[in-house]
């Protein structure tokens, strides 16, 4: 059975150890603030609450609903920290160590947004500013469908279309290997750079535009010298978004980037990612340990968390315009 | 912007150069712009053809009607079984997370939204870890549906919050107001004012998140404890699923077994562009609809 | 109380607000008579619309807002721990600065919501329809499209139509922050028309910056500044010989 694979430790959470998360949960938000009308009120109540109204129920379950994530966040946390030590109290390392697989993941992310960030923008470029607005009701819709394609599908067609068809034209191209998964991945990751860059564009205002025309520039100038940068955290943003997608995507690497862990720079062969480490062990296609996934998980948590602290930094940033 | 409103400078002579380039710019960006799109498309299109170019079409028929069509039909079924579950828990949490969130603002609440929106970024395959260890471990539910069910609910909830919090904000507070002093209670406010009003971007959000949901494949391969080699068999097998099930197509390329999941492909792309296409025509439609007050009705 | 010609309606007594830390109301102190309009006056910032939030208790919807002191409507603490904020706000209707009809409802729906937000059932909504509209002027101009959306009407229509939907509640309050500050004059003329009609049925407070607005439909007009009750007096008082000598600044153009 698989699970007994990946499955050590009967209870690795303790219940108390549930409990506690959801009590700390429940204190994270805000304490009941109605106050409740004394029983009995005077003899002719004025203007009192009439009785039966199920606001108090509501108000709790929102503040339940509230404090769902809040638990669900506190139980990632808690349950990756746990995971990753294995019954004899030493951290789980994957076979090979994790280096090679943080390097396989930079490796395949950097092919990745080497590609999307540069179409990602211009498209985003010419869906604000240049496209008639006939073409852009048309494209703008079939870039976002690109997004909305799951990633079981790109993988298939890394594997199955891109991969041989690329191996056709670069020379010593692997077919599981880094440049195929990277590319596959830069289809996938367009849109995101794109609509949100998009969104940033727009949103700089009229007025800076129509100074800067108003002065003689260009069309080309105008958007280069005041929109761009006006727009730039948004699409710092965008990238950033991009790489944290590129970091937590696992079919692709799981199927198309390979099983090798190493740490060459060279994109034509197979290597490893940290997720495609998880997914081959969840596949049953290497050797694996329960704490060694739930370390890789860590690591890949990590990864994810430090791109999108700077996403959420710089969009409060480009907020200002809107 | 509309084509009236572009700038047309008059004519002084010759087009000056930099107008040439900024028309060359544009066309490169064009053509950027179409690349992926028409990359996919090829991608795709060879996809289902490499199936086409089977050797013995009357074998995957025959295949088929063995009971291929009924395995796929199966995964079919399991998909929307599995998605359905996964919606009835995380659409109302999530917007239930919203509501709560959309009162006014307070340091407690800004601090909530911000979890919130980090949850929505964590990778989902990290959700799959959770799922295995809180459901199958914790909780014994074993490798069930109800298990995946409950993991895709922890993947979509953040993102349901997310995109009906930024529905709700887009109301506007002089609406809330208007309720409250007529004397309704912040629940009725809330339920016939607020969300009547953000109700098309909650649902284009729902849908948008349900959709994803469809097409997951990564956090159940973790909690479904998959072999490829299993076949998928009853409804309450995750393995069914179709997102999982296409994968057959890497295990014995071109051979009848393929092509039925290569079948499964399209349905699920099929399935996708619907549930999209109707996301896109909500927002669509409501964006026109709050332009309203103030420019003319086209219609 | 009753005996008297013009009874005590609202009461404030050291009635201050603060939102967080600022103070923006500070120990306000005076009777509003009943059937009567009574005016605010006072420069951006003063804390007159604040001071009308506190009367139907609008103010403590707005985060870290916190009131001290006391408001009384017929004799009773409106901030009293049996009140219910709801009841009160439907016995204090308001009308705000920009009209706000709800967009997803009719015109006939938003008359009737706030009776329907309430969970009320409107037994006669046909006919409270029409006497609140009436009572508006809006019934003539909108009887044939009472099913069509009210963010068809015009920006004034619109107001009048908010007006009725807070009429329709029956409050005997009716409270104004700056009705006509969105409309052009024509319109807001047609509402200083209702204002003396409705005068005769409810006590009005009426908050303005347009102190020609103050005196032309005001029985009695109190002058704020800096979250301070300079003065309060009968309107002709006010605007001919003021008792201090900052209203008279700010009634000539002094300064504000």
């Amino acid at each position: 059975m698989p699970g007994e694979r990946l499955g050590l430790p009967e209870v690795a959470l303790s219940p108390d150890r549930h409990f506690t998360c959801i009590g700390l949960g429940i204190a994270m938000t805000e304490r009941f603030h109605e106050r409740a009308p004394p029983s009995g009120a005077g003899p002719e109540p004025w203007c009192s609450r009439p009785a039966g109204s199920g606001d108090r129920m509501v108000g709790l379950a929102l503040r339940a609903c509230a404090a769902l994530p809040v638990i669900l966040s506190l139980s990632l946390l808690g349950i990756l920290a746990e995971g990753a030590w294995d019954g004899a109290g030493k951290l789980g390392i994957p076979e090979g160590g994790l280096w090679p697989r943080v390097l396989g993941t930079l490796l395949v992310s950097g092919v990745a947004l080497a590609v999307a960030v540069p179409l990602g923008l211009l498209a985003a470029l010419f869906l604000s500013e240049l496209a008639r607005p006939a073409v852009r009701r048309w494209l703008k819709p079939a870039l976002e469908l690109l997004a909305g394609i799951p990633t079981v599908v790109y993988a298939l067609l890394a594997v199955l279309v891109a991969g041989p068809a690329l191996a056709r034209v670069v020379p010593g191209l692997e077919v599981p290997s880094a440049l195929v998964a990277g590319l596959v991945l830069a289809l996938m990751l367009v849109p995101t750079i794109s609509s949100l860059s998009e969104d940033a564009l727009r949103a700089v205002p009229r007025e800076l535009r129509e100074a800067a025309l108003a002065l003689g520039a260009s069309r080309l100038r105008m958007l280069w010298l005041v929109v761009v940068p006006a727009a730039r955290p948004g699409i710092v943003a965008a990238v950033m978004l991009a790489v944290s997608r590129a970091v937590g995507e696992t079919m692709i690497m799981t199927y198309a980037a390979g099983h090798v862990p190493r740490t060459g720079l060279d994109p034509r062969v197979a290597v490893e990612t940290l997720t495609g480490y998880m997914g081959g062990v969840a596949l049953g296609q290497e050797p694996g340990t329960s704490a060694s996934v739930f370390t890789v998980g860590a690591a890949v948590l990590g990864l994810n968390v430090l791109a999108h602290a700077v996403v959420l930094r710089l969009g409060r940033r480009s907020g200002r315009w809107s | 912007m509309t084509r009236g409103e572009r700038l047309r400078p008059v004519s002084l002579g010759p087009p000056p150069r930099h107008q040439r380039r900024g028309r060359l710019f544009a066309a490169v960006c064009m053509a950027v712009t179409l690349l992926p799109v028409l990359v996919v498309a090829v991608l795709l299109g060879a996809l289902v053809q490499s199936g086409a170019g089977l050797d013995e079409p009357t074998v995957v028929l025959h295949h088929l009607a063995e009971g291929g069509a009924q395995q796929l039909l199966r995964s079919v079924v399991g998909s929307l079984w599995l998605v359905s579950m996964c919606a009835c828990v995380a659409v109302p949490l999530g917007v239930g997370a919203a509501l709560q969130l959309e009162g006014p603002r307070r340091p407690v609440r800004s601090a909530l939204a911000l979890n919130i929106a980090s949850l929505a970024g964590v990778p989902s395959v990290l959700f799959g870890l959770v799922g295995l260890e809180l459901f199958v471990r914790a909780l014994h539910l074993g490798h069930s549906m109800v298990t995946a069910a409950l993991t895709l609910a922890l993947v979509v909830l953040p993102i349901v919050a997310v995109a009906a919090r930024s529905a709700l904000r887009a109301v506007p507070d002089e609406l809330r107001e208007a309720g409250y002093a007529l004397g309704a209670t912040p629940w009725q406010v809330t339920r016939q004012v607020v969300l009547p009003a953000a109700l098309p971007g909650i649902l284009s959000g729902t849908i948008l998140a349900i959709a994803r949901a469809f097409g997951e494949a990564a956090p159940l391969l973790l909690v479904a404890g998959m072999t490829m080699s299993g076949s998928s068999t009853a409804l309450g097998d995750p393995r069914g699923v179709l997102p999982l099930h296409v994968l057959a197509l890497l295990v014995e390329p071109r051979t009848a077994a393929s092509a039925e999941a290569l079948v499964g492909v399209v349905v699920l792309l099929g399935t996708l562009l619907v549930l999209s296409g109707w996301a896109m025509h909500l927002r669509h439609r409501h964006e026109r609809r709050r332009d309203g007050p103030w420019f003319e009705d086209p219609r | 109380m009753s005996a008297t010609p013009t009874p005590v309606k609202l009461s404030m007594h050291e009635l201050s607000a603060w939102y967080g830390d600022r103070k923006v109301l500070d120990r306000i102190s005076f009777d509003v008579p009943a059937t009567r309009i009574t005016a605010i006056i006072g420069p951006s910032g003063c804390g007159k619309s604040t001071f009308i939030r506190c009367i139907n208790r609008m103010h403590e919807l707005m985060a870290e807002a916190r009131v001290q002191g006391r408001v009384e409507l017929d004799g009773h603490d409106v901030y009293g721990l049996e009140v219910a904020p709801e009841q009160l706000r439907r016995r204090v209707g308001m009308v705000f600065q920009k009209p706000n009809p709800f967009p997803t409802m009719s015109i006939r729906d938003n008359v009737l919501a706030g009776l329907r937000l309430t969970g009320t059932p409107a037994s006669d909504g046909d006919d409270t329809v029409e006497q609140v509209l009436r009572a508006v002027a809006l019934w003539d101009e909108v009887r044939d499209r009472l099913r069509s959306r009210a963010d068809t009407l015009s920006a004034g229509q619109q107001q009048r139509l908010c007006i009725a939907r807070a009429l329709a509640v029956r409050p005997d309050v009716l409270l104004m922050d700056e009705p006509c500050a969105a409309l052009d004059p024509i319109a807001t003329a047609r509402i200083e028309d209702l204002l003396g009609d409705l005068r005769t049925r409810y006590t009005i407070v009426l908050v303005t910056h347009n102190m020609q607005q103050a005196a032309r439909v005001s029985d009695r007009t109190g002058f704020f500044l800096g979250g301070q009750l300079v003065e309060i007096d009968d309107t002709d008082i006010i605007f001919t010989g003021p008792g201090d000598p900052r209203t008279e600044d700010y009634i000539t153009g002094k300064f504000g």
